[in-house]
């Protein structure tokens, strides 16, 4: 299989504090990743060298084998671990936003996924609660026929009726030649839904291995191996 | 995807610039309608004339500055703030970025002070209107023996501007480099920076002095082509700067919280 992300040696460091200390990873196409590790443990980070939020002091991203840059923005659909829209708009302005910027953006499926909610388009995003904002923010991005789907902390502050909502979403709108990586230390939930489990610990990759072959070999969950790999 | 860059841009900010304009022009309808006529017959000593030229200057001023401040905010949370994820993952380079910010700020604020200037000329020409005062000016340019000082003054002012909206967003770019405290930093880049300009001016106007004195200029001409080529070069030059250092801290240093 092709390699849709590759990440070489990166280091990022936050004035003296070392981020990520020479990270490796690679994902290839169609297959559902979790970048899985203890809080501070440069997951975020990671993701936002990959969406172009930060830049790294060291090393090389390539996605599609092409540098960050207009066109790896073009293939990555990205969620964000907090509500990054402006308050004060209409979801249904920034579901128009979205189409006149992503050729890849199915407007008519977004507004299927709101009407299954019951969002109306014409509500501003202030008016809605933390849990809807969530949901509109990930049909944004689920609406995208993406060749990378970038997903941080989708299901964090959310009940568990959101949760599962956010991952069937997750599940029945990506396109089986995509490749999703999905950010979280809510194991439990998710893992059911991984391919692949990456362990992340003071900005290194710890761990990598199919969620398979730690059920078979190990007789143990993602979220047992978690526990035993990060007891504090 | 320029082009729908710039309509969403313009759109965004309409809003509160629109209603900044408004304000403006409804404050000097009712200062031409009420204000004049009250002055004119007080002869500007009473007391309701003057509350009324006051609360006037008040609501032009704040409008101005308000739409200014508005346009900065906009600039920051859209570029450094939250929604700066939206903005750094379009997929549009990042010099398109900032130059339809600046562009469409540039343009606000032509409005914006154009506006307000032309509200202040009706306001204070008393029972002139409008068409009358715009041929004072116009008779008062053709009096101008040197007519070409008014197109320098008003493309100095133009300059002005931009180097103004560059200097900022490359503050906000130094500041936005800070882990914790990017506005403090941000702040703290433009005092130095205006420290920075207030010594070159005080270097520039001692050497022009020497140069003076030393009899470098034949005539008063020397002097202000002298000023003049020096305001031109010092603008552009500090533009170039801003705009391309902003744009290398984008591209390379950027650091969304």
């Amino acid at each position: 299989m092709s390699k849709l992300l590759e990440c070489k040696n990166i280091v990022k460091r936050y004035g003296k504090k070392t981020a990520l200390d020479g990270l490796n990873l690679s994902l290839e196409s169609g297959k559902i990743y979790g970048l899985l590790g203890p809080n501070a443990s440069g997951k975020t980070t990671l993701i936002k060298l990959i969406n172009s939020l930060l830049v790294q002091n060291e090393g090389e991203i390539l996605v599609d084998g092409k540098a960050i840059g207009v066109e790896s923005k073009m293939v990555i659909s990205y969620l964000p671990d907090h509500t990054y829209i402006n308050a004060n708009k209409k979801v249904c302005w920034i579901i128009d936003y979205f189409d006149d910027f992503y050729s890849d953006f199915d407007k008519e499926k977004a507004y299927t996924m709101l009407k299954q909610l019951n969002i109306s388009a014409d509500e501003s995003l202030k008016t809605l609660s933390k849990g809807t904002k969530e949901k509109v923010q990930l049909i944004l991005v689920m609406a995208r026929k993406a060749k990378l789907y970038i997903l941080d902390e989708p299901i964090a502050g959310v009940d568990p009726a959101a949760r599962e909502y956010i991952l069937n979403t997750i599940l029945a709108n990506y396109n089986q030649e995509s490749t999703i990586l999905i950010s979280t230390h809510l194991i439990a939930d998710i893992e059911n839904v991984l391919d692949e489990f990456f362990f992340i610990m003071n900005g290194k990759v710890i761990m990598n291995d199919t969620v398979d072959n730690v059920r078979e070999e190990k007789g143990q969950s993602i979220d047992e191996l978690f526990r035993e790999v990060f007891r504090c | 995807m320029l082009g729908k860059y710039i309509k969403h841009e313009i759109k965004d900010t309409s809003k509160i610039m629109l209603m900044m304009y408004s304000i403006i022009i409804v404050l000097t309808l009712l200062g031409k309608l009420y204000i004049t006529e009250i002055v004119e017959k007080s002869g500007g000593n009473g007391i309701i004339s003057g509350l009324l030229i006051m609360v006037y200057v008040l609501g032009i001023f704040a409008a101005t500055i308000v739409g200014s401040i508005y346009l900065i905010i906009n600039f920051y949370n859209t570029m450094f703030g939250d929604t700066g994820y939206l903005t750094h993952t379009l997929p549009i380079k990042r010099s398109t970025i900032i130059n339809v910010k600046v562009l469409v700020i540039f343009m606000w604020t032509i409005i914006l002070s154009v506006l307000a200037a032309e509200s202040v000329l009706i306001i204070s020409s008393g029972s002139m209107g409008v068409s009358e005062i715009h041929s004072e000016i116009f008779d008062a340019f053709n009096q101008l023996t040197n007519k070409s000082i008014i197109g320098h003054i008003i493309f100095m002012a133009l300059l002005s501007i931009i180097s103004t909206i560059l200097e900022i967003a490359f503050c906000f770019s130094i500041g936005q480099t800070s882990n914790k405290h990017k506005i403090g930093y941000a702040i703290l880049a433009y005092v130095i920076l205006y420290f920075i300009k207030q010594i070159l001016g005080v270097v520039f106007m001692i050497s022009s002095g020497y140069m003076f004195e030393s009899g470098a200029f034949y005539s008063a001409d020397d002097v202000v082509n002298m000023f003049k080529s020096s305001t031109y070069i010092i603008l552009i030059a500090s533009s170039v700067i801003y705009y391309f250092s902003t744009l290398y801290l984008c591209n390379k240093k950027l650091n969304l919280k």
